[in-house]
């Protein structure tokens, strides 16, 4: 009977008012709590992300400079640089060489034969004087005497003949005698890579 | 201590974030994305240089090839050319071919030498290996035949020309040439 007197004492609906609001202040706590941990464990798992990629990357760094900072490689690409330049100037080296030789080779100078036949194509009847040969301009300029107008377009023909000259500049003749015709001629000669 | 509003704990709430969010940025994710970013600089820096590295020392062998061939070269054209000479050995030397093809010189005079270089190479660097032409003018007496041996016999040789001449006289006197005569030698600076 007493145990019943006591329970009518109680005041339930206090009780549970204040129980229900522990309980949502207890909720409200437990989800700020949550919310704040879920914030702080995405902040975590990228920091953890981001230093498991920078473990990746070193990783990968140090096999390169493994094989960077290998002895036997250092010596070696310093031996490799050393034979560059050095290649590098014998290639200029080299050039000098070629356009020495291309200047030597590429003007064409008379060769004994040259010189035979140019001579030859004179013959007896015409006579050569006051020669004036460059062979920069490949020119060989030179007064001539012949016996006849037609001793001089023979001459002619056969300086033609020969496979020394590109063109041959002939502007006319002068009769001194009667069997003495003078005249000028400049024959420009062929480079040697055109014959 | 009075309890804390509903306004009071929101504002808490957000300040928290906020301290979450900037410590977490600026003492953890930003030095950590900093240091990340340097590693691939690093990294490509590293991979550059292997590649670099690793062409270089695969072509060595080729390089080492390609040396011994130009320096072959390079002995075979410079055999062609007169080794180098001061002027009073040029001087001697187109002396002797004069005297010997019976047109001892009257004059003679050498001009300063011409490098011959390749105008594609950069001229600031130091060549030290190149050939130069030497313009040696002499003034002879012969007759026509002399010219013509001597005209002959230089163009047999590698490494003088007759550049240009001159007579004046018909073929059967004994005549005056100007003769110019060009003189190419070797220079090799570093031996």
């Amino acid at each position: 009977m007493s145990s019943n007197i006591k329970m009518k004492n109680i005041n339930f609906v206090k009780a549970y008012k204040r129980n229900d609001k522990a309980s949502i202040y207890s909720k409200a706590s437990f989800k700020v709590a949550v919310s704040l941990l879920i914030f702080s464990l995405i902040f975590a798992s990228t920091y953890a992300y981001i230093g498991y990629r920078n473990l990746q990357t070193k990783k990968e760094l140090a096999v390169y400079n493994e094989y960077i900072n290998n002895d036997k490689n250092k010596k070696l690409l310093e031996q490799a640089l050393n034979d560059e330049i050095e290649n590098n100037t014998l290639f200029s080296q080299k050039k000098n060489m070629l356009v020495a030789q291309e200047a030597l080779e590429s003007v064409h100078f008379f060769t004994k034969s040259d010189i035979k036949e140019f001579f030859a194509c004179g013959g007896s009847s015409v006579t050569i004087s006051n020669i004036i040969y460059n062979n920069e301009l490949l020119t060989i300029s030179f007064d001539a005497a012949a016996g006849s107008v037609n001793a001089i377009s023979d001459y002619l023909d056969r300086l033609k003949k020969t496979d020394l000259f590109g063109n041959i500049e002939y502007f006319g003749y002068e009769k001194e005698t009667e069997l003495n015709y003078t005249f000028n001629l400049t024959c420009h000669l062929k480079a040697v890579n055109e014959r | 201590m009075r309890n804390l509003t509903k306004r009071e704990k929101v504002l808490l709430y957000i300040l928290s974030l906020v301290i979450i969010f900037s410590s977490s940025m600026y003492f953890l994710i930003m030095p950590s994305m900093q240091n990340l970013d340097n590693l691939r600089i690093e990294l490509d820096e590293a991979k550059l240089n292997k590649l670099d590295m690793s062409a270089k020392l695969n072509n060595l062998e080729y390089i080492q090839d390609r040396i011994i061939k130009t320096k072959e070269e390079i002995n075979s054209h410079s055999s062609k050319f007169y080794p180098y000479m001061e002027n009073n050995e040029i001087e001697n030397l187109i002396t002797d071919i004069l005297i010997e093809h019976n047109m001892p010189p009257r004059s003679l005079s050498i001009d300063d030498s011409i490098k011959l270089l390749d105008p594609s190479l950069d001229q600031s660097q130091t060549i030290a290996v190149y050939v130069t032409k030497t313009y040696v003018s002499t003034s002879v007496q012969g007759s026509f035949e002399d010219l013509k041996n001597l005209i002959g016999d230089i163009a047999e040789l590698d490494s003088i020309r007759i550049s240009a001449f001159t007579t004046e006289g018909n073929m059967e006197e004994l005549i005056t040439f100007s003769i110019d005569f060009e003189v190419f030698t070797y220079v090799d600076e570093e031996e």
